[in-house]
């Protein structure tokens, strides 16, 4: 949680988004248009791995190219001090998934 | 109508949703999936707990972190033969580490309105990974 606890201390992530808040979802507010946005955060633990920070590149990548309503829009990847960050649109859910069950994908690259 | 969750999160703490509930949310996620498709994108791991929503009611898919393009252009990540994926949401050529197209998506969209249906997994039985995957690809639906 160390790289969590990082963010909690960074308050301007990039030009445009600010950590106000923090939870089970990251609730940031857009400094600049004032919308709330989500901020998906990569653990130190996982960071370490190359394909799972390259996950979060992909995943901008993919999104980036897509504009639906019903594809939740992602505003900015990034990195900063060892941060990997996406900032996402806010859908209330925020992005975590409370289901023991099912929680995470397999992963297996 | 839903809001400040995922459909995961109203499973587990409501149960099932309402067949007009569910229709219309699902109604919502093929609409995103298929612009996704349109794009040449498969999503790889569609299930409940990508299936967040505004404030507003609306669907939003979400996680596209396994996501992967059909023709040409790799994202980099995955080689042909490894699983991505959550199990019990996968289709069977997904399980069996098989390429994969958007109608592996269908799949998974259908075993996701069954969850919000029913409020259970499909295969939630099963005790192991390598059981659910056993079924899905070898009994009948």
């Amino acid at each position: 949680m160390n790289g969590l606890v990082r963010a909690l201390k960074i308050t301007r992530l990039s030009e445009s988004s600010t950590l106000v808040e923090w939870g089970s979802s990251l609730k940031p507010q857009d400094t600049v248009i004032e919308r709330k946005v989500a901020i998906k955060i990569l653990h130190d633990d996982l960071a370490r791995d190359e394909s799972l920070r390259n996950r979060f590149i992909s995943e901008a990548r993919a999104v980036g190219r897509l504009n639906h309503p019903n594809v939740l829009t992602i505003h900015e990847v990034g990195t900063k001090d060892d941060l990997n960050y996406l900032v996402m649109e806010y859908a209330g859910g925020g992005i975590c998934c409370r289901s023991s069950q099912e929680s995470r994908p397999l992963f297996a690259w | 109508m839903p809001g400040g969750e995922s459909a995961a999160d109203h499973l587990k703490k409501v149960g099932h949703y309402s067949p007009g509930e569910a229709t219309r949310i699902m109604t919502q996620a093929c609409a995103g999936l298929s612009a996704a498709h349109k794009e040449g994108l498969i999503h790889r791991d569609m299930k409940p707990a990508n299936l967040l929503f505004t404030s507003s009611g609306i669907t939003k898919v979400s996680d596209f972190g396994v996501a992967k393009f059909m023709q040409g252009e790799s994202m980099g990540l995955t080689q042909q033969g490894q699983l991505v994926g959550t199990p019990c949401y996968m289709s069977p050529e997904q399980c069996e580490g098989k390429p994969v197209d958007a109608r592996s998506d269908v799949y998974s969209l259908g075993a996701t309105y069954f969850s919000l249906l029913v409020g259970r997994m499909p295969y939630e039985e099963e005790k192991s990974f390598i059981n659910v995957m056993h079924a899905i690809s070898m009994q009948s639906p």
